[in-house]
């Protein structure tokens, strides 16, 4: 009687255990890798009845309806209901900046993106509310980023404007088309046969360097992708191509800033006093042995992240420098003092800005203090 | 007629039992509903958010205990005290709290326990505002310190033993069964499920825990569930809800035994929605919005005898939703359910619907030369029975208007007038004039090439003098005209003369 009891227990949990529904993915959660008979469309959008005014932006610049579930009129409101700063259904609080889980990354670090929220960063961070902004040497004069004289080329900025809910060829969710400009995506060799063809990718372990696939091949790779939210792990791009990686996907609206030409100057007005005239800048995409100083950059400990062929705490001189290096993603608390923070370039007087890198006042997303991120390299 | 009306009588006394029984409630020492209670919505009563520096600037849980309004606001760092009616009272851990998230009360020790999202811990304060002390795990992880990287408690709930569930989202989701002062209890899924492949249930941040009658529910939010765990912390159920559920409360209805009701959050939809524990919702309350009693992206709600207070997080406020009737959340009670009798006659409510039979009025599609023909006839001083002419677009432009009955243009089935165009070379317009014929069934035409088509296609024929006849009332025949009526209903039913 007993055996039999213990049968009966037995078979009852197991029909339990059967019938419970298949779990989401904690890691990446509702982004990506859909079945053909998903349900997570459900869980957001309304074919029909989509109450929310957001809108995305096709290739052709149009403003359609995202048909999202909600009233929400911007989109960061809604995922903040995840990444928000009490993070009540994510990890990456957003807000904070700060990773609250414990498998992909360390508790409590700053993200490696950064932080959003005004009591971290103040103004030192992407516009994210929807408003309209422009970027820093956006367009073919440079132009295009500067709003106060009235050249602003402006671009709505929201999570969306950078990141695809839906998943993409890239790291992080980064949009495959961006700012009308293409940086990533999926060619089509045959008929309904997507091959990723991405432009920024990852060495975190079980990171697909080919890219994202589409649908259930997706979601495997997303089964034993080890995302690391606090400790960057940024690869060189595809295939070592120059005119890729994220350099080449943040030039598409800070234009000049990389070029497909890989030149290192280019006329363009960066609104500093001295009007529109030959740009130099230091080089992004090239390895660090590319410089040939009377002391050789430091290497060994790498403070600042740089874009490596396989992750390793130290550095070598076959590292790559890209934007990602020196700058924060979502928003910096890097202060800004001294001749670092400059109103006016053509008459540089210390502490004379509003907190901030000249053109633009802030302190660019830094990572660190003032210039540390010149000289953590250049060991001047 | 009277046959409707008999079967409409026997509806009347089918359900009459079942009204009564709803409207009159349960007779005094009668026996427990053992179904569902059908429970009304509450509806907007009022709502508060504080003013100037008591003002509320995320609040992302809210409890309320003994008349007072606990709400955890996660961006001023710190739990606010409220009146039920929105009088603020004070601050709670202003100086312990970093990003509080849910909270739950004490009312025996007059304590409030309150979770952490950056600090990653379980709080107590007292009532007064003074901290208690931080609760742990008791014999889980070697060091407390080691606490801090092992548990990230979010939801908190008291059971009616005093022991407490704390939910929580470090590395495996879990509910932890804890007595108040840490022992273990239990914990689902084990942590020795961890190193098996298939732990008893995965939780994808559990939002929410309900501990009640010695029965515990889990608001599993990104898997979007209601899981409901036995006393071993086995999977008793798990119900499928496909809403983002944050904040869930059991409401106190119906009587010890009937089925348990909760309202749960679903901040995607702005919504509270009231659901029984195997799903079926009774109703919903809120909505998008920032008006009074709208909600934008709420994410708790506490549950009173006759109110629901939720966190309004969107929008900065407390929204309050009273019950209206004064028997609260069981206003309304249908003991046992409808009858069989009320359930096979209900349906005979519907039969007066069949007087439209008998108003309707007779359609008869007419084709053009027989409109012309019964315009130029008839009196205009004529009233007609209940008959409509029905008009092809083609015959109607141009057409006589008046006199005769009313008639009315009605489009047709192009491919069916392209097939009777292409079988019996009728041309355009008769082609069309016999699609509307053979679906209405009556034609009243003078063509004898059409009228042969139509009646060996099935279609009624009428010329215009028997048209006359059946419709037409000539007023001084009007009262004779009325018996022969009858007396035609009486007899062959025919219509005027057929062809």
């Amino acid at each position: 009687m007993r055996k039999l009891s213990i049968m009966l227990a037995v078979a009852v949990v197991a029909s339990v255990l059967l019938l419970t529904p298949g779990i989401a993915l904690a890691n990446f959660g509702p982004h990506g890798g859909y079945s053909m008979d998903t349900d997570a469309c459900a869980g957001c959008h309304r074919a029909h009845t989509a109450a929310s005014p957001i809108t995305w932006t096709n290739n052709d610049g149009e403003q359609r309806s995202a048909l999202l579930l909600s009233t929400a009129t911007e989109l960061y409101e809604f995922c903040f209901t995840c990444h928000g700063q009490a993070a009540a259904g994510a990890d990456t609080n957003v807000v904070d900046g700060i990773y609250e889980g414990t498998d992909y990354g360390t508790t409590g670090m700053m993200l490696n993106s950064g932080a959003f929220g005004d009591h971290v960063v103040g103004q030192n961070k992407h516009t994210f509310n929807g408003s309209s902004w422009g970027a820093w040497g956006g367009g073919d004069t440079g132009r295009d980023g500067i709003i106060s004289t009235g050249h602003g080329g402006l671009i709505a900025m929201s999570c969306g404007s950078c990141h695809d809910v839906h998943g993409s060829s890239n790291y992080r969710l980064l949009k495959d088309i961006v700012n009308g400009v293409t940086v990533g995506g999926y060619t089509e060799p045959t008929p309904g046969d997507f091959v990723p063809d991405p432009y920024v990718i990852s060495n975190e372990p079980g990171y697909p360097e080919d890219g994202w696939l589409l649908h259930e091949p997706g979601a495997a790779q997303m089964a034993g992708y080890e995302p690391n939210y606090t400790m960057p792990m940024y690869a060189k791009a595809p295939a070592q191509d120059p005119t890729r990686g994220i350099s080449a996907w943040c030039a598409a609206c800070h234009t000049q800033y990389h070029r497909d030409d890989l030149a290192i100057s280019s006329v363009y007005d960066a609104n500093d006093g001295f009007g529109y005239t030959m740009r130099y800048r230091h080089p992004v995409n090239v390895e660090l042995a590319n410089y040939k100083g009377p002391r050789s950059l430091i290497i060994t400990d790498q403070v600042l992240p740089l874009a490596q062929d396989s992750f390793s705490t130290t550095g070598s001189e076959t590292d790559w420098i890209d934007c990602l290096t020196c700058h924060r993603a979502h928003g910096s608390d890097a202060v800004m003092e001294g001749y670092a923070n400059v109103f006016d370039s053509t008459d540089p007087e210390p502490d004379s800005g509003v907190g901030g890198v000249d053109p633009g006042n802030k302190n660019a997303f830094l990572r660190l203090d003032n210039r540390g991120v010149c000289q953590q390299c250049h060991n001047k | 007629m009277t046959a409707v009306c008999v079967l409409f009588a026997i509806g009347v006394l089918g359900v009459s039992s079942d009204a009564r029984r709803i409207l009159g409630g349960r007779a005094e020492g009668a026996p427990a509903p053992e179904t569902t209670p059908a429970v009304s919505a509450p509806v907007f009563a009022y709502g508060f958010a504080g003013t100037g520096e008591s003002a509320l600037r995320r609040p992302v849980g809210v409890s309320v205990i003994a008349g007072t309004v606990y709400v955890a606001d996660s961006l001023a760092g710190h739990v606010a005290v409220f009146r039920e009616g929105g009088a603020f009272e004070g601050v709670i851990g202003d100086d312990r709290l970093e990003v509080p998230l849910y909270l739950a009360g004490d009312e025996d020790a007059r304590e409030l326990l309150v979770t952490d999202r950056s600090l990653r811990a379980l709080l107590v304060f007292g009532f007064d505002g003074s901290f208690v002390e931080t609760v742990t795990p008791v014999g889980r992880f070697a060091e407390e310190s080691a606490a801090v990287e092992a548990w990230a408690p979010i939801a908190v709930a008291r059971a009616d033993d005093g022991s407490i569930y704390v939910t929580d989202v470090a590395d495996e989701h879990r509910v932890w069964h804890m007595s108040r002062g840490g022992e273990v209890l239990g914990v689902v899924p084990s942590v020795e499920a961890a190193e098996e492949t298939t732990p008893s249930v995965a939780f994808d941040f559990p939002n929410a825990v309900v501990a009640s009658e010695g029965r515990v529910w889990v608001a599993d939010s990104n898997n979007r569930r209601l899981v409901e765990l036995g006393s071993a912390g086995e999977v008793v159920r798990s119900v499928p809800l496909g809403r983002l559920v944050r904040g869930l409360a059991r409401l106190e209805i119906g009587e010890p035994g009937s089925r348990p009701h909760f309202a749960l959050i679903d901040a995607f939809s702005h919504e509270v929605v009231l659901v029984s524990d195997i799903g079926s919702e009774v109703g919903r309350v809120g909505g998008p919005g920032s008006g009074g009693g709208m909600l934008q992206f709420p994410n708790d709600v506490a549950v009173t005898e006759t109110a629901l207070f939720v966190a309004d997080t969107g929008n900065a406020r407390i929204q309050v939703y009273e019950w209206p009737d004064a028997r609260g959340l069981a206003a309304l009670v249908w003991e046992g359910g409808p009858s069989w009798l009320g359930l096979l006659s209900g349906p005979l409510l519907l039969a007066p619907l069949a007087l439209v039979w008998f108003v309707r009025p007779v359609r008869v599609v007419v084709s053009r030369e027989a409109l012309e023909e019964l315009r130029a006839s008839v009196d205009p001083a004529w009233e007609w029975r209940r008959v409509r002419l029905v008009l092809t677009p083609t015959v109607a432009r141009n057409a006589p208007r008046r006199p005769g009955p009313r008639a009315e243009v009605s489009e047709f089935s192009h491919p069916d007038v392209v097939e009777i165009a292409r079988d019996y070379e009728l041309g355009d317009a008769n082609s069309e004039t016999l699609s509307l014929a053979l679906r209405h069934h009556v034609l009243l035409t003078g063509d004898p090439m059409l009228a042969t088509v139509a009646g060996a296609r099935g279609v009624e024929l009428l010329d215009v003098a028997g048209f006359v006849e059946e419709f037409a009332l000539p007023p001084k025949k009007h009262g004779s005209d009325q018996m022969e009526r009858r007396a035609r209903r009486s007899g062959s039913g025919s219509r005027g003369t057929r062809r």
